[in-house]
C-alpha cells in the first residue's frame, strides 16, 4: 500500500482513469458491436499514453542517484519494477477500464480481446519509455521528450491513422459493425509493442547488477531486435497483404437470421432486436414497389453486399428514419449490383426508395440533399397515372451508378 | 594477525577517457582485520577513489581487489558495506523502507531484508525514527541512515567515506561515538582529509597521498615518529602536512 502512495498511484490513477472514460465517451458512439466501440474508446489512449509517460519520468527523477551507490545485485529493471510497479501495472489498467466503461462495452471476440490487449501493451510501453528517458536524461528533458514523443506518436506518427493504437478520423471504416481490425495489424501492433518493451527492458536492466555482464545485456538487446525483426519478415512474408498498422477486414461473425412478414433478416448478433422493425419497413415497401413493377425484398442482410440480398445497417445509435433510409440505400446498390459511389444519379434513386418506405421529403432533404428529394418526388407524381413511367425513370438512374472502389 | 579479509593488489586506476588522470599505479594494501583504520590524505589523495574501488562500485583499470581471496564483484557487494560521502534520501520513504528497500537490493529477500533493516536500524540509534520520511532527516540523522544502510547487509568490511564531514561538533561526536560501537570482523575503514579526526578511538592510520601510501602504522606511532621526533614537527598538523607535501590539506 505504502509503494502505491509513494509512487504517486494513489492520486495519478484514478486522474488518469477519469481523463481518459471522459474523452472515450465525449468521442464514442455506441455501435454495439464491441470492438468497434472499444477501438472507439481506445481514443483515451490520446491522453493516457502520453500522462502516463511523463508522469513516469517525473517520478523517476532521483531514482537513479539513490539506487546506483547501493551496488545492488539486482537489475536495474527489478529495482524499477519493485519502485513503480503500482504504477506500470495500475495506468494500463486504467486505461483499458476507462476504455471499457466509455465504450460501454465487454469483449466477446477475439479482436475485442486483442484491441484491449493493445490499449494495455501501449500505456505500459508508454510508462517504460518514461522510465528510459528519466534514466538516460535530466528530468527537465525527460518529462517533455516522454510527453511529446508519445504525443507525436500517436496524433502525427504512423499510429495516427491506426485503427488500434489511434482512431481519430472517424470516417476511417475501421471497426464498424461489417469490418474488424485485420489480423496483420493485431500482428503488426503487438511486434512493435513489444519489441519496443522488451528493448527498454534490456535498456534498463544491466544498472549496476554483476549478475548481467554488459555483453548478455547487449546480446539480449539484439536478440529482441532481431526477434522482433524475424516475426515481423515472417509475418509480411506468410501475410498475403502488406504489415500495415491501418489494415481492415471484413467482420467474419455467423449472422443471426430470422423470418418475419415473410422476410428473412440476417443481422449481427447484437443487432437482433431490429430485426422486427426492418421487417415491417421491408413489408410496407413491398406493395408500393410491386405498385411500379419493381422486384419486391425477401431477404435483408446486414454488413457487405451479398447477392440476392439487399443489405442493411442496423446499428444500436439509427433511428427508425436512418433504417428507412439505409433499406433505401440497400435496395439502390442491391440493383445497382455493387456498392454504389456517391453520385446525383444514386442520391435521387435512393430518394425515391426512401419516400416509398413512407419517409417524408422533409426527413430525406437533409440527408441527400433539395435536387435529388425534388427529382423523386417528380417522379412519384407519375405513379397515379403510369407507374411504368416511376420504373422506367427508376433503372435509368440506377443505370447511372458507379461502383464505389472497395479498399 | 589474522588474515586480512579485504586486500588491494596491485591496483592501477586512471579518470578520463581521453585525457587519463592516473589516480594508483601498482597499489597494494590490505585492510587490518578486527582494527579501526582511519584513512587519511588531504583532499584529491585517492581516499574515496580508494575506497569506492574496495567497495566493488568503482572497476579498477588493473590489479584486483580480493575479499576472503577472492576477486569477486558481487562477493564484494555481499561482504563489504560501504557508505558513501553523499547518502540520498529516497523519495518518500521512510526510514524503515529504505534501509530495508537497500538490503532488498544488495540480494536479501524481503523477509531477510526486513529483519536485517531493523537490526541496522537499532545499531544507528534511530528506533524512534522508523516511520519519519528520510527526505525530513537532519543531516546527522541522514548519516546514521547512511550508516544502517552500509551495515544492512552483515557484511565483513565496513568503508566509511567521509561520514562526519558537515556535522556541527555535537553531531560529529555522536556519531564517531556510533561507529566506534561497531565491530566488523574484517576491519572498519574511515576516511577523511581533517586531521581533528585522528583520535584514539582508531586502531591505525593510513596517510594516502598522491595514491601512495605515506604511512601505516598506530596513532602512538605517528605522533612519536612525526611529532615528538627532535627537530620534527611540533603539532599533529604540521606532521602531516609534512608527510603529504606540505600546505595542501
Amino acid at each position: 500500500m505504502r509503494a502505491v502512495v509513494r509512487s504517486g498511484a494513489a492520486w495519478f490513477l484514478p486522474v488518469l482513469f477519469a481523463l481518459a472514460a471522459w474523452y472515450g465517451a465525449r468521442l464514442t458512439v455506441p455501435i454495439g458491436y464491441a470492438a468497434g466501440d472499444l477501438a472507439q474508446a481506445g481514443i483515451g489512449l490520446y491522453v493516457a499514453a502520453p500522462a502516463t509517460a511523463a508522469f513516469m519520468a517525473l517520478q523517476y527523477r532521483g531514482f537513479t542517484s539513490l539506487t546506483r551507490p547501493l551496488r545492488s545485485v539486482r537489475s536495474g529493471l527489478r529495482l524499477a519494477v519493485r519502485a513503480w510497479w503500482p504504477l506500470l501495472l495500475g495506468a494500463p489498467t486504467a486505461l483499458c477500464l476507462a476504455v471499457l466503461v466509455s465504450g460501454r462495452a465487454v469483449p466477446d471476440d477475439g479482436p475485442a480481446w486483442a484491441l484491449l490487449a493493445i490499449d494495455f501493451l501501449t500505456v505500459l510501453t508508454a510508462g517504460l519509455t518514461g522510465l528510459a528517458c528519466a534514466w538516460a536524461f535530466p528530468a527537465v528533458v525527460a518529462v517533455p521528450l516522454a510527453a511529446v514523443g508519445w504525443f507525436a506518436w500517436i496524433g502525427y506518427g504512423p499510429a495516427s491513422a491506426s485503427t488500434l493504437v489511434h482512431n481519430l478520423d472517424s470516417t476511417f471504416g475501421c471497426c464498424s459493425s461489417d469490418t474488424r481490425p485485420a489480423a496483420v495489424a493485431v500482428q503488426a501492433t503487438l511486434l512493435l509493442l513489444l519489441v519496443t518493451s522488451a528493448s527498454i527492458a534490456c535498456l534498463l536492466a544491466p544498472a549496476r547488477s554483476p549478475r548481467i555482464p554488459r555483453l548478455l545485456v547487449a546480446v539480449a538487446l539484439v536478440a529482441a531486435l532481431a526477434a522482433g525483426f524475424g516475426a515481423g519478415a515472417a509475418t509480411l512474408g506468410t501475410s498475403d497483404r502488406p504489415l500495415d498498422l491501418t489494415a481492415t477486414e471484413p467482420r467474419t461473425t455467423s449472422l443471426t437470421c430470422r423470418t418475419t412478414y415473410d422476410v428473412e433478416v440476417c443481422l449481427w448478433p447484437e443487432n437482433g432486436d431490429r430485426a422486427v422493425a426492418l421487417a415491417r419497413i421491408v413489408n410496407a415497401l413491398g406493395p408500393e414497389l410491386r405498385l411500379l413493377g419493381l422486384a419486391p425484398v425477401h431477404r435483408l442482410v446486414q454488413g457487405g453486399p451479398v447477392p440476392d440480398a439487399v443489405s442493411v445497417e442496423a446499428g444500436a445509435g439509427l433511428s427508425s428514419q436512418d433504417l428507412r433510409l439505409g433499406v433505401a440505400s440497400g435496395y439502390v446498390d442491391a440493383r445497382a449490383g455493387c456498392r454504389s459511389a456517391p453520385s446525383a444519379a444514386r442520391d435521387r434513386s435512393v430518394a425515391l426508395v426512401a419516400l416509398l418506405t413512407g419517409l417524408r421529403p422533409d426527413d430525406v432533404v437533409p440527408r441527400l440533399g433539395t435536387g435529388p428529394v425534388a427529382a423523386a418526388e417528380d417522379a412519384l407524381a407519375l405513379r397515379e397515372r403510369t407507374p411504368p413511367e416511376v420504373a422506367r425513370w427508376f433503372r435509368a438512374s440506377v443505370a447511372e451508378i458507379r461502383c464505389a472502389r472497395t479498399r | 594477525m589474522s588474515e586480512p579479509v579485504l586486500e588491494a593488489a596491485g591496483l592501477r586506476f586512471s579518470y578520463g577517457r581521453l585525457r587519463r588522470t592516473r589516480v594508483f599505479d601498482d597499489f597494494t594494501w590490505q585492510v587490518a582485520p578486527h582494527e579501526t583504520t582511519l584513512l587519511l590524505g588531504p583532499n584529491g589523495a585517492g581516499k574515496s577513489t580508494l575506497l569506492r574501488l574496495l567497495s566493488g562500485f568503482d572497476r579498477p583499470t588493473g590489479g584486483e581487489v580480493r575479499v576472503g581471496g577472492v576477486a569477486s564483484r558481487r562477493e564484494l557487494f555481499r561482504r563489504v558495506g560501504w557508505m558513501p560521502q553523499d547518502v540520498q534520501p529516497g523519495r518518500g520513504m521512510t526510514v524503515a523502507e529504505q534501509v530495508e528497500y537497500v538490503a532488498w537490493v544488495g540480494g536479501l529477500s524481503r523477509r531477510q531484508a526486513r529483519d536485517a533493516a531493523g537490526e541496522a536500524i537499532s545499531r544507528v540509534d534511530l528506533d524512534d525514527k522508523r516511520a519519519v520520511r528520510t527526505d525530513r532527516l537532519s543531516g546527522g540523522q541522514l548519516r546514521r541512515v547512511g550508516l544502517a544502510q552500509a551495515l544492512v547487509r552483515r557484511g565483513d568490511v565496513l568503508l566509511l567515506d567521509e561520514p562526519t564531514a558537515g556535522l556541527d561538533p555535537a553531531q560529529t561526536l555522536g556519531f564517531r561515538a556510533l561507529v566506534k560501537d561497531i565491530a566488523c570482523p574484517g576491519g572498519v575503514v574511515i576516511s577523511t582529509h581533517q586531521i581533528s579526526d585522528l583520535v584514539d578511538d582508531v586502531d591505525r592510520v593510513v596517510i594516502l597521498a598522491d595514491g601512495r601510501i605515506r604511512f601505516d602504522g598506530t596513532p602512538a606511532g605517528f605522533v612519536q615518529q612525526h611529532v615528538s621526533a627532535a627537530g620534527g614537527a611540533t603539532t599533529l598538523a604540521e606532521a602531516f602536512s609534512a608527510i603529504v607535501g606540505g600546505g595542501r590539506h
